[in-house]
């Protein structure tokens, strides 16, 4: 008999719900992001990335459903998850009275995994002075900032809450740089969200994509880009579309042009596309992951 | 852990608290300066006493403002500049928050009680024996009323995102608490006219130690950070 060894998941959503109000922040989610990976989380503004993060993050609990991180249950073991993670987020509230040094003393006293020595290294590397108030640093330095006080404690598992918003492209490159040398440490998990599909292209292993709250797809990013085609029919002249294949996520009629996008593509949906519609002509295109994003978040939404 | 909320928490009311040592001793220093400009320092010892007194008073009066602005501080001010997200963030445990904050308010507090109560109850008699103790009854109403805004503050700045608003409630809540014992007073005739003013005491304290712990208890068990 040979015995299965379950590997637990780094971050567990079940059936995870979120209101404020009368207004739903994130329907139903359910997900799972194994430990060691990359994952990307993508989504418009108020598509429920954030509120989904602090869940994760303990700061904030659900209305239903459970959400387990690194084994144990975000709601009542936050304390514990708090010192195993690290966390960057969209906007820092760090004490902006405080020295860096001083910050990075305040914080410590919070970890007992805290490493001084790659503190410093880290602090080198993104040529930061300790002497200098928090206030006084740019919305660049101010970002590798909060990435040396994530990183220092050696975390699991690494949150980046639209860390490169609003960063010029240095900023941003070194930043990226610092969590990829990061992650060359394999057995790190990594959440990531952002708006900049380029970034969690470059990073992510997997990616998921969210609306309105409800996680539209999570695939790995080679097989969503190797499986998610948009399909370029000209229709037969008078004729309208009959049928789009299962697993249209997205369409568009422009004059005889019909563009469909297709998840789980295979060739044997171009043939049930050819034979459910007056169609002269077919193209099939390759797509980047903005298009997908796109296609997957307009076909939500119901735009063409 | 602890050390560390503590330091963040003494920097972050530095001032006030530096505002509030200049009040609690600065009418002292100016009684003294006051004497020695105009020639009094050899004055007996009941000019001494009638000084101190005077200088006690103001500082009694003075000392329920940093008690006011420290506990409508304590939690609002992170809130107002957001600050609190970034602690929230970290693995502190709201017990260990609420510990540092609660020892420098209370701390505070007790600095300043033990103060008047030192300078009203051991200096001034020792400086002159036969002088009236005029200040005992203020001195314990004074103190009443201080933990009852002490209290107030507390628990609006736990709630509150504004550190002003927060104030205004703890400037209020004596009111209000006075209102309604007076009001019992006239209305039913309880508290009994006599006893009014130890009622006002008892009531302020056991208002603002209930708002301290009540508060608190919600501050830990709340759902969200």
């Amino acid at each position: 008999m040979i015995n299965e060894i379950r590997v637990e998941p780094a971050i567990e959503l079940i059936n995870v719900t979120k209101r404020f109000g009368a207004q739903t922040a994130v329907d139903e989610i359910t997900l799972s992001i194994p430990a060691g990976t990359v994952f990307g989380l993508i989504g418009p503004n108020g598509a429920g990335k954030s509120t989904t993060i602090r869940m994760i993050m303990g700061l904030t609990r659900p209305d239903a459903g459970c959400v387990r991180v690194l084994g144990m249950d975000a709601g009542r073991d936050t304390h514990r998850i708090k010192r195993r993670i690290g966390y960057v987020p969209e906007l820092h509230y760090m004490y902006r009275w405080m020295r860096l040094g001083e910050a990075l003393r305040f914080s410590a006293a919070f970890y007992p995994t805290w490493d001084r020595r790659l503190c410093e290294t880290l602090m080198d590397q993104f040529s930061l002075d300790a002497r200098k108030r928090i206030k006084q640093l740019s919305k660049g330095m101010l970002a590798k900032f909060a990435l040396v006080l994530a990183l220092a404690h050696r975390p699991e598992l690494l949150i980046l809450d639209e860390p490169t918003s609003g960063l010029d492209l240095f900023a941003r490159e070194d930043f990226l740089d610092g969590v990829l040398r990061t992650m060359c440490d394999g057995s790190r998990t990594v959440l990531f969200s952002s708006h900049t599909i380029a970034d969690v292209q470059r990073l992510a292993d997997s990616v998921g994509i969210i609306n309105h709250g409800r996680l539209l797809v999570h695939r790995p990013v080679d097989e969503l880009l190797s499986t998610t085609k948009t399909v370029h029919a000209v229709l037969a002249d008078g004729c309208l579309p009959q049928s789009a294949p299962l697993g249209a996520i997205w369409e568009r009629v422009q004059r005889r042009e019909w563009s469909v996008t297709l998840t789980d593509f295979t060739p044997a949906k171009l043939d049930q596309l050819r034979e459910q519609n007056a169609v002269e002509g077919v193209e099939v295109a390759d797509l980047g992951l903005e298009d997908v994003f796109k296609a997957f978040v307009l076909g939500s939404t119901g735009r063409c | 852990m602890l050390k560390a909320l503590l330091w963040k928490d003494y920097r972050l009311n530095r001032m006030l608290l530096i505002f509030g040592a200049v009040i609690l001793f600065g009418p002292y220093v100016v009684v003294l300066l006051a004497q020695w400009r105009t020639g009094l320092v050899n004055a007996s010892a009941h000019v001494w006493a009638e000084s101190l007194t005077s200088a006690c008073m103001l500082s009694m009066g003075l000392s329920l403002l940093t008690i006011c602005l420290l506990s409508a501080n304590v939690f609002a001010g992170e809130r107002a500049d957001r600050s609190a997200e970034f602690l929230a963030s970290l693995p502190a445990s709201r017990l260990a928050v609420l510990l540092a904050k609660g020892i420098v308010v209370i701390g505070t507090i007790t600095v300043i009680a033990a103060t008047q109560w030192w300078v009203v109850e051991m200096l001034i008699p020792w400086v002159d024996p036969r002088i009236n103790p005029s200040l005992n009854e203020p001195l314990w109403f004074i103190l009443s009323v201080s933990v009852l805004i002490g209290g107030a503050g507390w628990g609006a700045s736990s709630v509150l995102s504004s550190p002003v608003g927060a104030a205004g409630a703890a400037m209020l809540a004596p009111m209000a608490v006075l209102s309604v014992v007076a009001g019992l007073s006239w209305k039913f005739g309880f508290p009994p006219e006599n006893s009014l003013a130890t009622w006002c005491e008892v009531v302020c304290l056991l208002s603002g130690l209930a708002s301290f712990v009540g508060f608190s208890v919600a501050y830990v068990r709340r759902r969200d950070a």
